[in-house]
């Protein structure tokens, strides 16, 4: 073991560089000590990770419980910054990653420090510069001007810092991505910011809420994509630039919105969005390469009317106030949709994935009407419908209701059931019987409690091929144009799986009984 | 990423540094960088020389990449939510086979996996051998780092107690 090798020196500096990233600060300066070689690697390493694990205090009971204590932590944490400021001292400029994720208090010492990382990262012309800076009150770190003009950053991420109008335009020839989370900017100093930018690709806007009223981005032709969200005192976004392939935005009051001319768009995402009916027919529309659109309770849209060729993905969820959706879009694969049941009119003659969570608020018959009616818009385009219900909503459809309507979905070949919320109410038996009239001639159902017990179930089916009307005209199957399955099931096969056996006796009890049902 | 033209069946040639033949799915190595491109610009002809990788390390690099290529059809088409849970469930088991492969390893075998996957760009093997590494390290005194790793100082002691003053912070 003595004379055993050291093979860990003598590993590539980049490799140890590596190590390091999975290493607590201290550890990795400590490495410094260990001989001259590893005194080199840690001078060398590209990245340095100020975590708050560094400071080692309580933030949340020393800064406001105990004026005592304060002090005394007060001290404790200069101390810290001495040493890291010394640390840093030490080393040469040469850095390629710097983060610093830390507390920010409104104090002296704090405020020199944070200025003292920066000007160090700068000064080694860093790539990537993340101050990841937060604060229990609403205070803001004044952004030293040099950052607006380091021509070497790449990738800027700040967040609780305040930007303020330069004296000279900004200046960030080399920027590709912009994070700005509750950063206070005004209006005059983003546009600034973003004609200072003009290679960014990525620009992320996250709860700037403080004076940000106005988001106008004109040109940028390589900005790929825009991301804004929970910034609530945004009221205008005018976005016109070339390549936009993706625009997210999320939580935002918006009084106007203009984002049509955006031609290259491919994913759209709105998310609490007070979008209307009319400024929605007047922009998607306009977006020919539309491949993936999200609306998520955007609670001002009644009637949506889509139409696009090359739409692969959509997402209609929860938009409380819609009554009607009407899509015509051949390249149509995935669609969820959540919600109470609409008037639905589809053609998509592509799509192999249908997912609908239905939350119903009142099921009288009416409701079952429209019910069937919309499962029924389905039927000629997907084999695949997975349908998401509460256990305490009973969407099997009534047996009066049966005999007189036909089943909806005739052609889906499988059917999977999730129950959310409570333990089941009604028998299996029952469930079974209500989903295969919905889907008559499934080739399987699959059946997944989604509460504290996680089983699922899981029949295939295999039915007959002949079926003997002759002898045994059932009166029930006379009215139905597809005969119901009691009478053409020739063997059903069970596979259960369950994490607890809580209620495994009844369940074997069940699928006994279906058993006997199949095989006779 | 443009997926290279891989045919399934089709197999690679690996030849060790000391002269042993591993055949290798096209679609298993993809996850080396270094091969990938290779396959990218159709240079994949016969053997393919490693000269950077001994035979024990590339089998066990082999290994390593069978487990990880993704090869299971779902055949049933489920919801955004199961298949998330599926993932999940495989991520664990993933996990767990992971840890037990790289425990198996003895201190050299683990250094020649390091430059190996450094070699063939392959940057999930990397990071785990780099994690356990990590993981020895952790919470040793550089006197015990020194003592397990064989690492030898040639500091002198008064240019070793200038280091330590210096970052007096990190020894606290």
């Amino acid at each position: 073991m003595k004379f055993e090798e050291d093979r860990l020196s003598e590993l590539p500096e980049h490799i140890l560089h590596h190590i390091f990233s999975f290493l607590p600060f201290k550890q990795v300066v400590q490495t410094s000590m260990l001989s001259r070689r590893w005194e080199r690697v840690w001078n060398t390493d590209p990245s340095l990770e100020f975590g708050e694990t560094i400071f080692e205090l309580d933030f949340l009971t020393c800064f406001f419980l105990d004026p005592d204590q304060l002090e005394e932590d007060r001290i404790k944490l200069k101390k810290s910054y001495n040493c890291l400021e010394q640390v840093l001292r030490n080393r040469p400029m040469s850095l390629k990653k710097f983060t610093l994720d830390m507390l920010y208090h409104d104090l002296p010492e704090c405020l020199s420090f944070i200025d003292k990382c920066v000007c160090y990262a700068i000064g080694s012309n860093v790539q990537e510069l993340k101050l990841g800076l937060f604060a229990y009150v609403c205070k803001y770190y004044n952004l030293p001007q040099i950052v607006l003009y380091a021509n070497s950053i790449e990738i800027l991420e700040l967040s609780y810092c305040k930007l303020e109008l330069p004296r000279n335009n900004v200046m960030l020839s080399s920027l590709r991505k912009l994070s700005l989370f509750q950063v206070d900017v005004d209006d005059h100093m983003m546009k600034n910011l973003v004609a200072g930018c003009p290679l960014i690709e990525y620009l992320h806007v996250v709860e700037c809420s403080l004076s940000l009223k106005n988001l106008v981005l004109f040109g940028l032709s390589r900005l790929k994509e825009i991301k804004l969200e929970n910034d609530y005192t945004l009221e205008r976004v005018d976005i016109e630039t070339l390549n936009v392939q993706l625009l997210s935005f999320s939580c935002l009051p918006l009084r106007l919105i203009n984002f049509a001319s955006n031609k290259n768009l491919r994913s759209l995402h709105l998310t609490l969005v007070s979008i209307t009916d009319e400024q929605f027919c007047s922009h998607v529309p306009k977006l020919p390469l539309l491949e993936d659109l999200r609306i998520i309770q955007c609670y001002k849209l009644k009637c949506v009317k889509i139409s696009s060729p090359y739409l692969r993905t959509l997402h209609c969820v929860k938009c409380d106030e819609l009554f009607e959706l009407k899509v015509d879009a051949p390249n149509l694969h995935n669609l969820l949709y959540s919600g109470d049941v609409i008037s639905l009119s589809l053609n998509a003659v592509s799509l192999s994935k249908v997912d609908v969570k239905l939350s119903c608020r009142n099921t009288d018959t009416q409701w079952y009407l429209k019910y069937v009616d919309f499962l029924a818009k389905f039927h000629r385009f997907s084999e695949v419908l997975n349908l998401h219900i509460s256990t305490n909503e009973d969407v099997m459809v009534p047996r009066e209701l049966r005999q007189i309507l036909p089943s909806p979905l005739s052609s889906v070949k499988h059917l999977n059931l999730r129950l959310l919320g409570g333990p089941i109410n009604f028998s299996i038996k029952k469930l079974l019987d209500g989903l295969l009239w919905i889907s008559p001639h499934a080739k399987s159902i699959y059946i997944d409690y989604h509460d504290f017990s996680k089983a699922s179930l899981k029949f295939e089916f295999s039915y007959k091929k002949q079926l003997n009307y002759k002898e045994e005209t059932i009166s029930c199957c006379k009215s139905l144009p597809v005969s119901c399955w009691q009478h053409c099931i020739e063997k059903v096969n069970v596979e259960k799986k369950e994490s607890h056996d809580l209620k495994g006796a009844a369940i074997f009890e069940t699928i006994d009984l279906l058993y006997s049902v199949g095989d006779s | 990423m443009s997926t290279p033209s891989v045919s399934v069946n089709r197999v690679l040639k690996l030849k060790s540094s000391d002269g042993e033949i591993f055949e290798v799915k096209q679609t298993v190595a993809v996850q080396s960088g270094v091969l990938k491109q290779m396959m990218e610009d159709g240079c994949t002809e016969g053997e393919i020389p490693l000269n950077n990788v001994d035979s024990p390390t590339l089998a066990k690099i082999i290994e390593w990449c069978n487990k990880h290529h993704d090869n299971d059809v779902e055949g049933r088409v489920l919801s955004e939510e199961r298949e998330k849970e599926k993932e999940k469930e495989k991520a664990a088991d993933m996990k767990k086979w992971e840890s037990e492969f790289i425990d198996a390893l003895n201190r050299d075998e683990i250094y020649f996996l390091l430059t190996g996957s450094n070699y063939m760009d392959i940057k999930e093997l990397l990071d785990c051998a780099a994690q356990k590494v990590a993981d020895m390290v952790k919470g040793k005194t550089p006197e015990a780092i020194r003592e397990m790793f064989n690492i030898q100082s040639d500091f002198t002691e008064e240019e070793e107690e200038a280091i330590r003053k210096e970052n007096q912070w990190a020894f606290d």
